[in-house]
């Protein structure tokens, strides 16, 4: 089972074997998808979206931006990807490795969620097991609590900040 | 100085430059897969909003289906919404009233 736990001045993530084979198969693929222009694609609708209502705003927008966007999510997933192995283990992270690891589970999500056409309702509702789409959906999920977990990680070590930091003003 | 015959007045169009500038607005809109926890996150972190302030933006994102999280000139409100982006929100812009 995945844990995330402070570790020095890092976060310390372990995944088991079988965790971290879904997990490289899934960066892989995504690395992939993000290598070529889709612009029919529903995935890739949803992770460069328009900024704009009228087209053509949003034509000008996407070309002055996509590219940059485009090579940012492909850089968090690297990083991700570089963190960890078929075998699974050990990886330290930084606060800034987490937060990279933060954007790129949001993209992985979003993929996923928008390949399965996810709904709140959908999300909220625990799939059948004979569901075929049981598999994806719990993988949606399993990426979710890594998220929550990251999340908490950074938010202990800035409480723990503030903490130190007394007489600094109020947030 | 001169000053501009009423005639001229008359005819001289307004452009961008002269109008006084209407903020853009930068809009993110609810999504069934971002985290609530996340949103929240992306909005203290972005817009170094305490967490009070990105908590109640984020429930305003679920609860009515949009929030303006920022506001400001043109590129200021384009570069929010690329960082938006480049978090997964969905976010775009637009003139205020």
């Amino acid at each position: 089972m995945v844990t995330l736990e402070a570790a020095g001045s890092g976060i310390a993530l372990m995944l088991e074997r079988d965790e971290a084979v879904v997990v490289v198969s899934l960066l892989d693929d995504m690395i992939e998808f993000l290598s070529f222009d889709n612009p029919d694609d529903a995935i890739e609708k949803r992770l460069f979206p328009n900024a704009y209502d009228d087209d053509a705003e949003a034509e000008k927008f996407t070309e002055m931006v996509g590219d940059e966007l485009r090579s940012t999510k492909i850089r968090n997933l690297e990083l991700m990807r570089t963190g960890i192995d078929h075998s699974g283990g050990r990886t330290i992270l930084t606060a800034d490795d987490a937060e990279t690891w933060l954007r790129g589970l949001s993209d992985l999500r979003l993929a996923l969620g928008t390949r399965l056409e996810v709904t709140e309702e959908k999300m909220a509702r625990i799939p059948e097991e004979d569901d075929p789409e049981a598999p994806a959906l719990g993988l949606l999920h399993w990426l979710a609590w890594l998220q929550e977990m990251m999340i908490e990680a950074l938010t202990q070590r800035e409480d723990g900040d503030d903490t130190t930091e007394q007489g600094n003003g109020s947030s | 100085m001169s000053t501009v015959a009423p005639e001229r007045l008359k005819e001289a169009t307004p452009n961008e430059q002269t109008e006084p500038d209407r903020p853009w607005l930068v809009i993110v809109w609810d999504d069934p897969i971002n985290l609530m926890s996340y949103v929240t996150w992306v909005f203290q972190k972005l817009f170094n909003y305490p967490r009070a302030k990105a908590t109640k933006l984020m429930l305003q994102v679920h609860n009515e289906g949009k929030a303006v999280v920022s506001s400001g000139p043109r590129e200021k409100a384009e570069h929010d919404c690329f960082r938006l982006h480049a978090h997964g929100l969905w976010a775009t812009l637009s003139k205020s009233d």
